[in-house]
């Protein structure tokens, strides 16, 4: 039954956002246009202008992207609650599954989709910086350079180290995002909580979402437990800065707790979301 | 708990804020009848159906379908159709079709494409552009399609033209199974007076009868005669 609940939801969240998604990557991939024949220069048009132009192309790629983070986030939000609380509700909620599957199903589909998006965003930002630097040469190309050494220079080990850690993270932290926004809007359903609608929302958005990334903070600071790359080896360490301060100078660390308990937090705010859903939340 | 009876209420009291709309009810509905649930706006009705159904939990006291509380298990065997159109605006009449027969295992597809072409309905069309009839018509070809122990039908016939709401009480009384429970609100005590076998009223947050309709029409009245009667008395 829940993979039935996760099928519909995707659908439901590829509806929601197909048009508006299919306009931002209109403007993307024309944008994106201007950059290659400028880059290229094939009609030999672009003269001495070819920064701007691959600037002014490569920002509106970024900016298209970076819009398409925002718009997603709200309507991750505005169909969870359409489809919990909203005239769909209905039906949702007399469908005969448990409501924690309801739940997890929302927040799978919605962190699929965010995460997918924001993905997509830094692979624009990381395009326009490669395209500026082929383009410029010169100091843009060093800047370039400078950026691609940082992370390239590293051992192959250290880079696919940090590739999977910043895409874990990245996936931690959306799914954190999306559990506190339903948390928010469920909160904002909850009599009496519901009087002050949408303040509700914000507010409680911002309570629990303040609230796990100060003690993930916390925990990263008092329990550094993470690995150390150094010269193609992993070292698993319970104190990572203590580690490389004193053993592996120039070594890079990546501190696990953080991101752990941000995960456990995000896993546990399900049970308050599907707690207020099935015994306090009201349909109007 | 008499298993002659499929809802079983007690003690039940829901307010809206300082509005108290069910008052410490408590009453029994007999199985595989037809039961009409009247009242005034505003008396409790949806609210009822509501708190039946799961969608409502902020209540006092008990309310049991086939000696089960509000859950999972009385979702499989309760269809309701709401008053408001529950499908989701990107659906197509076929998705709401396959959307119910992904969930319902008491779900009859075949009988549902039948009934929604019978209703001239398009099931390549999309919900959202469709008329509120015609919504009405969906929503019903979905929940009649359902095989099961009880239908609660909330203003089933709301916002339908006459010659609309003839075809669909007909279309109810032919596809419900002969042995379930109907529970229909509505208004329009004319239309559907021939079809009840009981009658609820609600009023003043309180169960103010509840009677099988052969006893309330023994005088020779009418449901309607004694809804103004009963109503005139409290209102």
């Amino acid at each position: 039954m829940f993979g039935k609940l996760l099928k519909n939801d995707l659908k439901a969240q590829w509806h929601s956002i197909s048009t508006i998604f299919l306009c931002i990557f209109i403007v993307a991939g024309v944008a994106e246009l201007l950059v290659l024949y400028s880059i290229k220069d094939i009609f030999n048009i672009w003269n001495g202008n070819k920064l701007i132009f691959v600037s002014i192309g490569g920002a509106v790629v970024c900016l298209a992207m970076f819009f398409a983070c925002i718009v997603i986030l709200i309507a991750v939000g505005l169909l969870f609650s359409k489809t919990t609380f909203g005239k769909a509700g209905y039906l949702t909620l007399t469908l005969p599954v448990k409501t924690g599957s309801l739940i997890w199903s929302k927040t799978i589909s919605g962190l699929v989709w965010t995460y997918i998006t924001y993905m997509l965003f830094f692979c624009s930002f990381f395009l326009f910086i490669y395209q500026a630097g082929e383009c410029m040469g010169g100091d843009l190309q060093d800047l370039a350079n400078q950026l691609f050494m940082l992370l390239l220079g590293q051992s192959t080990k250290t880079m696919l180290s940090l590739a999977i850690y910043y895409l874990v993270w990245v996936a931690i932290a959306m799914f954190l995002v999306v559990q506190c926004m339903y948390f928010g809007i469920t909160c904002a359903h909850v009599s009496p909580l519901s009087k002050f609608g949408p303040v509700t929302t914000v507010l409680a958005f911002f309570a629990a979402f303040g609230a796990v990334i100060g003690l993930t903070l916390l925990v990263g600071k008092f329990l550094p437990f993470g690995m150390i790359v150094h010269d193609d080896i992993v070292t698993i360490t319970s104190n990572v800065v203590r580690a490389k301060q004193e053993i592996y100078r120039h070594g890079s660390g990546f501190i696990f707790s953080g991101p752990m308990f941000m995960l456990l937090s995000s896993v546990l705010m399900s049970l308050p979301i599907t707690y207020l859903t099935k015994h306090k939340a009201n349909i109007k | 708990m008499s298993d002659n009876n499929i809802i079983v209420a007690k003690n039940l009291s829901k307010s809206y804020g300082k509005h108290l709309v069910l008052n410490d009810i408590s009453f029994t509905l007999p199985r595989g009848e037809v039961i009409g649930l009247f009242g005034p706006n505003g008396c409790g009705k949806s609210t009822f159906m509501k708190i039946l159904t799961g969608l409502i939990h902020d209540y006092s006291g008990t309310v049991t379908i086939g000696g089960e509380k509000p859950g999972e298990k009385t979702k499989a065997v309760t269809a309701y159709l709401p008053e408001q159109t529950f499908v989701h605006d990107w659906m197509r009449n076929i998705d709401a079709v396959d959307y119910f027969n992904d969930f319902f295992d008491d779900f009859n597809k075949a009988k549902a494409i039948d009934m929604i072409e019978r209703f001239g309905l398009d099931l390549k069309q999309k919900s959202k552009t469709m008329s509120k009839g015609m919504q009405e018509k969906l929503l019903l070809s979905l929940t009649m399609s359902r095989d099961a122990a009880l239908y609660i039908l909330d203003e089933p016939m709301g916002g339908v033209d006459p010659a609309t709401r003839s075809q669909i009480l007909d279309f109810i009384m032919k596809n419900y199974a002969g042995t379930s429970t109907l529970l229909i609100s509505t208004h329009l005590i004319n239309d559907l007076e021939d079809v009840f076998t009981h009658a609820v009223f609600l009023g003043d947050g309180k169960v103010l009868l509840n009677d099988s309709v052969e006893n309330i029409l023994q005088d020779g009245r009418s449901i309607e005669d004694v809804f103004k009667e009963v109503f005139n008395n409290v209102w």
